[in-house]
């Protein structure tokens, strides 16, 4: 190779083409054997083939690319999350695990203020009843217990038609019942009879109060046909549980419709409303309604119930206050 | 489809890039025609640059390692002796750099390198001569800016043409041709003091 001189050096001149050739045969060597022998070998194994690297502007197209692809996905997200219907069950999911955030260990007592009763029918002795009362209730309890309302204190006590009344009503619930709020929409639920106790510790003006008409309300069986969502505003949803009673009152079979409204904060998912309404027609034929409104204005933490049990509920009570198990 | 046009509008040199000559799938018999024509080339090139036989043979081996490696940087229709050169010329600066040699590489080539290269056809006092001859010019031509030393061993040493020179170096040809006769200039004025000091 040292002599293999094949450059066309006619731009040369004489001097240079010399120069030139000493150039070539001082620097133009032969492969060493050794080396030829490693490198035959490399090329007959063929290319190492390794991933190709990517160029600085592929980097900054694929990175262009995936900051539009997530800010689509991100934007997509947003848009769908805001325009998708929430249902029924979401918020009542949500609104269960917001209550049981608050329920460990114990329970939570919801206080219930500014709760107005209204209720409207025919009294034993044929003169018809139209009750509209602020009561003043000295307790009104909603205890929730694994999300759910489990126990109802209410000790009442007010005026009707110039007769002072004083009554407490002690409720417990069982699981069926505790199953209204956690079953799909829709999902027809029997509550056989007596599932859903009370007891009347005080009732001064029964006679005044249309007999009680939770006393007879409740002691037959309860379907619950339908829930639904409403918006009213743009802080709160509204559950709305339609139902359908079917009850002993006086001795006769009385089917009753009624609706109970739960208003949940869309921040907290903490329920901040209740209203209860329910329409019969008495044994006698007469309509009767009654609605009850209430806003829960506070909550506090109760201590764990050991028991845990079906028992009636006696948190609240007044010592020595008898308790009867229906 | 939008999402590309709106890229390539973002990255023009996306755009440019498209428009390149496509990637030679590999070729082995190139690569084996590569080796037989430009192997001693390489090497030549790298010996009379780092004056050190065991580096140049490990360049020259880095170099035909780096070609199998990269054979997706090597367009079609782009000239194979110039590609493989382009790959020699960064393999060496990247040496140059990591292992600062610079200073190093005045030195004068080992007796043993010599010897290693001479013409076995030659007799006792010719290949001496020989020795003595490639010493001087080699040293001549490590004297030179480090420019003018790639030329000269890119054109005389490797034989390669002036547009690929041009390319590997990125300047243009007519450059490059001045550059060359420059350099030989530079060269013969060095050969002259080195014959003169003597």
């Amino acid at each position: 190779m040292a002599n293999n001189i094949d450059q066309n050096l006619d731009e040369f001149s004489a001097e240079e083409q010399e120069l030139i050739r000493r150039v070539e045969l001082a620097t133009r060597h032969e492969l060493p054997a050794g080396l030829a022998t490693r490198l035959e070998a490399e090329i007959a194994s063929g290319p190492q083939l390794k991933p190709r690297p990517l160029a600085l502007v592929q980097w900054g197209t694929l990175a262009a690319s995936l900051v539009l692809v997530i800010t689509a996905l991100v934007l997509g997200y947003v848009f769908l999350n805001n325009s998708r219907p929430v249902t029924a069950a979401e918020v009542e999911k949500r609104v269960g695990e917001a209550a049981q955030k608050n329920i460990t260990p114990g329970s939570i007592r919801h206080r219930l203020y500014d709760m107005t009763d209204a209720a409207e029918g025919v009294g034993q002795d044929g003169k018809p009843v139209k009750i509209s009362i602020p009561l003043n209730y000295e307790d009104w309890s909603l205890i929730r217990e694994g999300g759910f309302i489990s126990k109802i204190k209410s000790v009442e006590s007010g005026s009707v038609d110039g007769n002072s009344y004083r009554q407490t009503f002690l409720y417990t619930e069982d699981e069926k019942l505790n199953r209204i709020y956690s079953d799909p929409p829709g999902k027809i639920i029997e509550i056989p009879s007596g599932d859903f106790k009370y007891s009347v510790n005080e009732l001064e003006t029964k006679e005044q109060f249309l007999k009680n008409p939770n006393q007879q309300i409740y002691s037959g069986s309860l379907k619950y046909t339908q829930v639904s969502l409403l918006e009213p505003n743009k802080d709160s949803y509204v559950l709305r549980y339609e139902f359908e009673a079917e009850q002993l009152l006086e001795g006769k079979q009385v089917k009753s419709k009624g609706q109970m409204e739960f208003t949940v904060s869309k921040k907290s998912y903490e329920v901040t409303g209740y209203k209860y309404s329910l329409f019969f027609k008495d044994p006698r034929g007469n309509d009767v309604s009654y609605v009850r409104d209430a806003k829960i204005t506070s909550t506090e933490l109760l201590a764990p119930d050991p028991t845990r049990t079906n028992e009636i509920f006696q948190l609240g009570a007044p010592p020595n206050t008898p308790v009867e198990k229906q | 489809m939008p999402l590309r046009v709106l890229l390539l509008s973002i990255f023009p040199k996306a755009r440019a890039e498209r428009k390149e000559k496509p990637v030679a799938q590999f070729d082995g018999d190139l690569v084996s025609q590569l080796y037989r024509e430009q192997a001693a080339g390489v090497y030549s090139f790298m010996l009379t640059r780092v004056g050190n036989q065991a580096e140049a043979e490990d360049l020259t081996s880095t170099v035909f390692r780096k070609v199998l490696e990269s054979w997706h940087t090597f367009r079609v229709g782009e000239s194979a002796t110039a590609w493989l050169f382009g790959i020699a010329h960064h393999t060496l600066a990247d040496h140059f750099r990591l292992h600062m040699r610079r200073s190093k590489r005045t030195a004068t080539i080992e007796q043993e390198d010599l010897e290693r290269v001479e013409d076995d056809q030659e007799g006792p006092e010719e290949s001496l001569m020989r020795q003595e001859e490639t010493r001087i010019v080699q040293e001549a031509i490590r004297r030179l800016p480090e420019t003018q030393q790639e030329v000269l061993t890119l054109k005389f040493t490797a034989q390669l043409a002036y547009p690929e020179i041009a390319k590997i170096l990125g300047k243009n040809e007519p450059a490059v041709r001045m550059l060359v006769h420059r350099s030989l200039e530079n060269l013969r004025k060095e050969l002259g003091a080195q014959t003169n000091g003597k």
